[in-house]
């Protein structure tokens, strides 16, 4: 019995010893200055998740060490949980452990789930505060096509969660649009000019495949772009705020599916999920290699896209689609991440002063300098116009590289961006028309079933 | 106990001491200085007797917050009806998640109940059984051979080092096909090593990924009703499970192999008994409990598997979760913030897994001779 | 040679027919055993190249370049090897602090100590389970079995609450990756089963001999399942090595393991890849991928200085396996 009992204590001790040593020791100290005590004193610890790779990292720590010298006592903790859905698979895991974090990057599809905990901070509210807010000019500063997508009227149900119209639910941190990146040489061998208009594309398919036999005359990257800027282009029904919400399955979509996988047959399409790697890939094969002419791509993957001395390259907006009055309808899409501003979490509720810190951090994020130096190292473009001045921003434009090529394009689409809504679901409608095309492509399913299967998987009602 | 000289134990009025009661020893007269009282020694000798609970222990207090909290805390919320995880509002108690989980009808996006059972029936229930009875072949093939059993068993165990996130994409590479129609139709993409191997044999191509021939552009995906069949998807998932499931099988059936007594192999061996012989009707069943072991818990794990499919097929688990598992179906509703239907989906995934197992065991328990 | 034998035999006696008999009898069994190699290893080699297969053509990945890994016509030997790969891969800390040798301290850490309270717990639960009777110990070991039917995926969610810094507090430490995954039916159930088969004769020889019941224990029973409790020390530290879901929704990067540093996309963040590649190439034939898109070839490196302690382990722990077995001479 005494054994028994000797050896029982014995391993409990030895639990109970390295809970104790965990629990103080935490981590060995490393360079960051986090030190070696895990302990984290959450109500000065402003937490911040983003998708930063890590060289962007590096510049964001350099606003997180200006901000923590201004305001000593305050730290800002850096988290990157992954991609942009495992960011938010974190935060929806978060809420419910009532460890959501203070600021993070999100989609608006993101957001309108979180507006439901009601711990989405109205940003009006320090926005609009004489001291630490926005001037007028400021405001103005912003694109108004980013600016206004984080306006809560483009929630679905904004109202139930007691929010005006114009409440602010995101600011837009850095943003990029879709580009058209074009095989110049290949082109202009043929006599062809840059295609403006979707009709003009197709019609110079057969000419392109006549002379280039192994090319691949159009790749677009994003098949839920492609599906959701056609939508809006032609003016038929995407997805909707309210009830009912999913108004992708008709006709004319349909009708365009048809002749899409008209195209593929001829070999005139590919993408992504098509090929199975990046399209840009494939767009810097060049034409001889079975390359593509014409690539639609992220503006922010500009450096992805450069072919090297292979062949010259151009940089154009998407085409448009022509419309039955004559006129020409360019909209693109816009994306990037914004950021939101959460509250209560990790166990500081009813902090006016943590929030009005974490205000604080937020500007900095949206500080022209900054978003200069953000912009110049991650390709995408800046939120704030005056960005454009910032004398580091100028001479990276200036170089006249593909990447300077495509923010200068970027930047002159501003009165183009359109947004869809916001609400539970409309993620899963942006991924369900992506397969809905890519299956009405390659002939799995007919245009018909492709989209009533998708209407069926969003739950449409 | 106490030994004499020569090493024999003395014996001991063990058996009288353990059987008498204390109060007969106390005798008339004498001064009690410590009074052994008969509810103190009933009372140790209760607690002797339920030792086992000290031992157990540890583990059962661990259990208690880490495993059984959770599944309670589970088991009554799959029971509140449209339960909202993010704001832990629901609207009232029932059967409505179970109700939903099963006809599929749980609104936006979620993956379908009927097609991840599918899943990961079919995958556990092909894969499980291969990689058992491909180990025992291994194992029974290792330890016929002296010279290099020891390499072979290293590289035979190397599949279980890796983590199946970083191996899932490698397998993947193998049956990707990189390239558009025209560098298809002209043989110029890249088809995978195991389509290479098909054209080397002279079968035709297929794009695994998609489930389509390439060169007949035949849809390869068998649809019966609401749930669909992509084979192709299933094989390349099979492959990489019987390559990451054969080192732990082997490892204990090869243990198992070590300890048969050799007698049995020598008695046959001089009754002329053929390999074939010895290996089903007296290895088999020698080693049957470890089998059984393997293929009962086999078949569990199968039915809770995740990363494996995630690492192969990414977290959106193929295309609308049409390679999704019962695990990946939990983790999408989680997601989603639907805590509701993934707990009924857990629960429901519990009784089907109950199921199979009791059938197991009685199986077993006709075939296993221990 | 069948007409030899018959002129012999028709000149020997009986006696010597039976003895060549058996010599062919003995040849016989050669052939017979001859090809039985031959099948043997064809068997075991063919399943071995499928074993190896994917570690070398991820080895082969790590030391391309990328773009020889993005090539179609994929090359099964590449023509220089990009050690390069390896260092940029171990140099690369995050801002976070967060270096490759912090996180592998981490889980050497967490490994080590779960690993080992883990054993000691799997050990007294089994032995209490196999052999000793108390009351309620049927329900108990049906509980626990029941539990190994339910998908691990169920507790997450709420274990995290349950380690949030709402209730105990423990996020951002080694304490929070240790202690939920201390308890691990699945080997418990495996060890009672094993301490089942020690016949019981071995304990009334030990209780004669004087042996208490905690001395059996240490004394008789482990060493007698020495090889299995090694297995599972083994397979309990590769368990640890490759979690990834918990350590990533409860802890910073500094207490992440190194799963989750593996699935980090590394890029070539000092250009030191390029530099190399230019040195080795020349510039026409280097592309530069610049500082933040993610490679695959490191991507592969980094999975094989992950997989090699494991190997490692194996190969010492592999040792003991076998002597274990071949000491371990009670049974029959």
């Amino acid at each position: 019995m005494k054994k028994l009992l000797v050896s029982i204590t014995l391993v409990i001790f030895m639990m109970a010893s390295t809970l104790l040593t965990a629990c103080g020791g935490g981590g060995t100290s490393d360079d960051s200055g986090n030190g070696g005590d895990a302990a984290i004193d959450y109500s000065k610890t402003i937490v911040f998740y983003s998708t930063q790779g890590d060289s962007l990292q590096t510049v964001t720590a350099n606003a997180i060490a200006a901000f923590e010298a201004k305001y000593p006592g305050w730290k800002v903790e850096h988290v990157q949980p992954g991609g942009y859905d495992e960011t938010k698979d974190k935060i929806v895991s978060d809420f419910q452990a009532a460890s959501q974090p203070d600021l993070a990057y999100c989609y608006p599809d993101h957001v309108a789930q979180y507006l439901k905990t009601g711990k989405v901070v109205d940003l009006n509210k320090f926005i609009n505060d004489p001291e630490i807010g926005f001037s007028a000019e400021e405001i103005a500063d912003f694109v108004p096509g980013y600016y206004n997508e984080g306006y809560a009227e483009n929630f679905a149900n904004y109202a139930s969660y007691g929010l005006e119209a114009k409440s602010m639910i995101t600011l837009p941190f850095v943003k990029s649009t879709e580009l058209m990146y074009v095989n110049k040489t290949a082109l202009d061998a043929l006599g062809l000019p840059i295609a403006t208009t979707w009709d003009e594309l197709w019609a110079q398919c057969e000419t392109i495949v006549s002379r280039y036999p192994t090319a691949t005359p159009l790749g677009y990257d994003s098949e839920a772009n492609w599906f959701i800027t056609m939508c809006k282009q032609n003016g038929w029904g995407y997805t909707s705020a309210s009830e009912p919400h999913y108004l992708f399955k008709n006709a004319e979509a349909q009708a365009w599916l048809e002749e899409l996988s008209a195209y593929y047959n001829e070999g005139y399409i590919t993408t992504q999920e098509d090929y199975g790697a990046y399209t840009s890939a494939l767009f810097t094969k060049g034409v001889d290699d079975g390359g593509l002419v014409y690539c639609i791509g992220s503006s922010g993957g500009a450096s992805h896209q450069d072919p090297g001395n292979k062949f010259e390259w151009a940089i154009a907006p998407i085409p448009g689609s022509v419309l039955a009055d004559g006129t020409v309808d360019y909209s693109v899409i816009s994306q990037g991440p914004s950021i939101v501003m959460l509250k209560d979490g990790n166990g500081v509720t009813n902090s006016e002063e943590k929030q009005k810190m974490t205000w604080l951090f937020l500007k900095e994020l949206m500080d022209p300098t900054f978003q200069a130096a953000f912009s110049i190292a991650s390709g995408y473009n800046p939120s704030r116009l005056s960005t454009f001045e910032n004398p580091d921003y100028v001479a990276h434009l200036a170089k006249g590289n593909i990447t300077a090529k495509a923010a200068e394009v970027a930047k002159g689409l501003s009165d183009r961006f359109y947004t869809s809504p916001a609400f539970v679901g409309s993620s899963t409608a942006r991924e369900q028309v992506g397969t809905a095309l890519v299956f009405a492509l390659t002939g799995q399913k007919t245009a018909e079933q492709a989209l009533a299967d998708a209407y069926k998987n969003c739950g449409g009602k | 106990m106490t030994k004499d000289k020569n090493n024999l134990p003395k014996t001991e009025q063990v058996d009288v001491q353990q059987t008498s009661t204390p109060a007969e020893v106390v005798t008339v007269g004498e001064s009690l200085e410590v009074p052994t009282l008969p509810t103190k020694e009933r009372v140790s000798r209760f607690l002797r007797s339920q030792q086992g609970w000290l031992f157990v222990l540890p583990a059962l207090l661990l259990m208690c917050v880490f495993t059984f909290y959770p599944i309670v805390s589970a088991f009554v919320n799959s029971f509140k009806q449209e339960y909202d995880g993010l704001t832990d509002t629901f609207n009232g108690w029932g059967v409505d998640n179970f109700v939903r989980v099963l006809k599929g009808d749980t609104g936006t996006g979620g993956a379908s109940f009927l097609q991840c059972l599918t899943n990961t029936m079919v995958l556990t229930f092909v894969s499980v059984p291969l990689s058992t009875f491909i180990a025992l072949f291994i194992a029974v093939a290792l330890k016929s051979i002296k010279p290099l059993q020891k390499a072979y068993q290293t590289v035979l165990f190397l599949p279980y080092l890796t983590n199946s996130l970083a191996m899932g994409a490698v397998f993947l590479t193998f049956f990707q096909v990189i390239g558009t129609q025209r560098q298809i139709n002209a043989g110029t993409a890249q088809l995978g090593m195991v389509n290479d191997l098909l054209v080397w044999l002279g079968i035709e191509p297929i794009n695994w990924i998609k489930g389509i021939g390439l060169e007949s552009k035949k849809d390869l995906v068998w649809h019966l009703g609401s749930v669909d069949i992509p084979w192709t998807k299933y094989v390349i998932m099979i492959i990489y499970e019987v390559w990451s499931g054969l080192p732990f099988k082997i490892l204990i059936l090869f243990s198992a192999l070590q300890s048969v007594n050799k007698q049995y192999y020598d008695a046959a061996r001089i009754d002329g008994a053929s390999r074939s012989t010895i290996l089903w009707k007296i290895t088999t069943p020698l080693i049957s409990p470890m089998i059984s072991y393997l293929l009962i818990t086999g078949i569990m794990g199968g039915m809770k598997q995740y990363s494996a499919v995630v690492g192969v097929f990414g977290p959106q688990m193929g295309t609308n979760y049409d390679m999704g598992t019962m695990v990946g179906y939990i983790y999408n509703y989680l997601e989603l913030g639907q805590t509701g239907y993934a707990y009924a989906g857990s629960l429901l995934l519990f009784i089907i897994i109950m199921i199979i197992t009791l059938i197991n065991l009685r199986v077993s328990k006709k075939r296993v001779t221990y | 040679m069948e007409d030899n034998v018959k002129e012999i035999s028709e000149v020997t006696t009986p006696q010597s027919q039976a003895m060549f008999d058996i010599e062919k009898e003995h040849k016989k069994q050669k052939i017979q055993g001859i090809v039985k190699n031959v099948f043997v290893y064809a068997f075991l080699t063919i399943c071995a190249v499928f074993a190896f297969l994917p570690f070398f053509w991820m080895f082969i990945s790590s030391i391309k370049t990328e773009m020889e890994y993005r090539d179609p016509t994929g090359s099964f030997f590449p023509d220089k090897a990009m050690w390069v790969n390896y260092t940029a891969v171990l140099k690369q800390t995050n801002n976070s602090g967060a270096s490759f040798i912090q996180i592998l301290v981490n889980t050497l850490i967490v490994g080590f100590t779960s690993t080992l309270i883990g054993l000691v717990i799997i050990i007294i639960t089994a032995y209490a389970l196999a052999r000793m009777n108390f009351k309620g110990k049927n329900l108990l070991f049906s509980i626990m079995l029941g539990t190994m039917m339910i998908p691990g995926e169920m507790y997450t969610i709420t274990n995290y609450i349950t380690v949030s810094p709402a209730n105990l507090g423990w996020s951002n430490s080694y304490t929070v990756l240790i202690v939920p995954f201390l308890v691990s039916v699945y080997y418990i159930y495996l060890m009672r089963n094993n301490f089942m088969q020690i016949p019981n004769s071995l304990y009334q020889a030990a209780k004669v001999d004087g042996l208490s019941d905690m001395g059996y224990l240490v004394k008789v029973m482990i060493p007698l399942t020495a090889p299995t409790l090694i297995s599972i020390t083994l397979l309990k530290f590769i368990g640890t090595w490759n979690s990834y879901i918990w350590p990533r929704l409860v802890n910073l990067e500094q207490w992440q393991m190194i799963t989750n540093w593996v699935t980090k996309g590394f890029t070539d963040r000092d250009g030191m890849v390029y530099e190399k590649m230019v040195e080795m190439f020349g510039a026409e034939n280097a592309v530069n991928y610049g500082k933040s898109e993610t490679l695959n070839t490191l991507k592969m490196a980094a999975v094989c200085i992950v997989s090699l302690p494991l190997f490692v382990l194996f190969i010492f722990c592999r040792k003991y396996i076998m002597h274990g077995v071949s000491k371990s001479g009670t049974k029959g």
